[in-house]
């Protein structure tokens, strides 16, 4: 179970194991340490008291004993970001699926000119996407919309600075200005990728309430496997 | 705590099939000498946005315009790389 990258989140691994393992203190403890926080963190997001404690429930139920037929979810941590993360990523994801299919049961499209139609025939048909989890798909469009309007340019000066270890100074030179502006542009153009992110992920579901950082927390735990 | 930007990166990059598989040709010699100047600030504005352009299209060159960025720390010939 453990894996490249797991450093600093041992004891979270270890716990993870002994609940997989069924070791009853280690389940109790992983129960009391997170019971609060899933159900904080659902009603912070947009989930009623009762949606939050029902998914805390089954989530935390489903971490040490899985559903039947199903592997505890446990066992697909591997420490790749805080176990903390990794539950309130889940949670979310269970969250938005609740929430849809709450919103599907009410809008079913209807063909009145076709009363013996099947109104489901009625739906888009799925799309590869459509096997991604419903949270991992509302992070990915979101950010792939915001960085396509982003200008050459600045994804460019991004790429460069963040991922390609070039010096702000060195980009400075490059586009014949002072270092000062490549800080501003480097600035404005994350803080224009996060404000179209965000945007879209309020038009796209709009009870969920979300921050940057918190986009930013599952984006970093979304890159590991997600029960589902 | 991890760049904004490489977690966002890191996130996307699961969805690209190309991560693996993409081909390395190479850019044509005119896209080389404008990097060369690029890299040396003597780019115009004008040139400077089409290579933006290019780069954008073919985001695999942008390693050989890090490349020449960083030749001129030390003056290393970028060839010799």
């Amino acid at each position: 179970m453990i894996t490249e990258g797991a450093v600093g989140n041992d004891s979270d691994l270890a716990l993870a194991l002994s609940c997989s393992e069924g070791q009853a203190a280690a389940c109790e403890s992983f129960e009391r340490q997170y019971s609060d926080i899933l159900r904080n963190v659902l009603v912070g997001r947009g989930a009623t008291a009762t949606e939050a404690e029902d998914l805390a429930r089954s989530i935390l139920s489903d971490c040490v004993m899985g559903q039947p037929g199903r592997q505890p979810l446990l066992q697909l941590y591997h420490g790749r970001c805080s176990l903390k993360s990794w539950l309130i990523t889940c949670a979310t994801n269970r969250l938005i699926d609740l929430k849809r299919m709450g919103k599907f049961r009410g809008s079913l499209p209807t063909r009145e000119d076709e009363p013996s139609h099947d109104p489901f025939d009625a739906l888009a048909a799925p799309t590869p996407r459509q096997s991604e989890p419903a949270l991992t798909q509302l992070l990915r469009d979101a950010l792939e919309d915001a960085l396509a309007a982003c200008s050459a340019e600045d994804r460019l000066a991004l790429r460069v600075v963040y991922l390609e270890g070039v010096t702000q100074r060195e980009v400075a030179r490059m586009w014949g200005c002072h270092e000062s502006k490549i800080s501003r542009m480097l600035e404005e153009a994350m803080r224009q990728i996060a404000e179209r992110t965000m945007n879209h992920i309020t038009e796209k579901d709009p009870w969920l309430s979300l921050t940057w950082d918190d986009f930013l927390e599952m984006c970093d735990a979304s890159r590991t496997s997600l029960p589902l | 705590m991890t760049e904004p930007f490489q977690v966002l990166t890191d996130f996307l990059k699961q969805f690209d099939p190309q991560v693996s598989g993409r081909s390395a040709e190479p850019p044509p010699s005119e896209i080389c000498e404008k990097m060369k100047l690029f890299a040396k600030g003597d780019l115009s504005r004008e040139e400077r946005d089409r290579l933006c352009a290019a780069l954008a299209v073919h985001p695999e060159w942008v390693k050989m315009l890090v490349r020449e960025v960083k030749s001129l720390r030390g003056g290393t010939d970028p060839d010799a790389l």
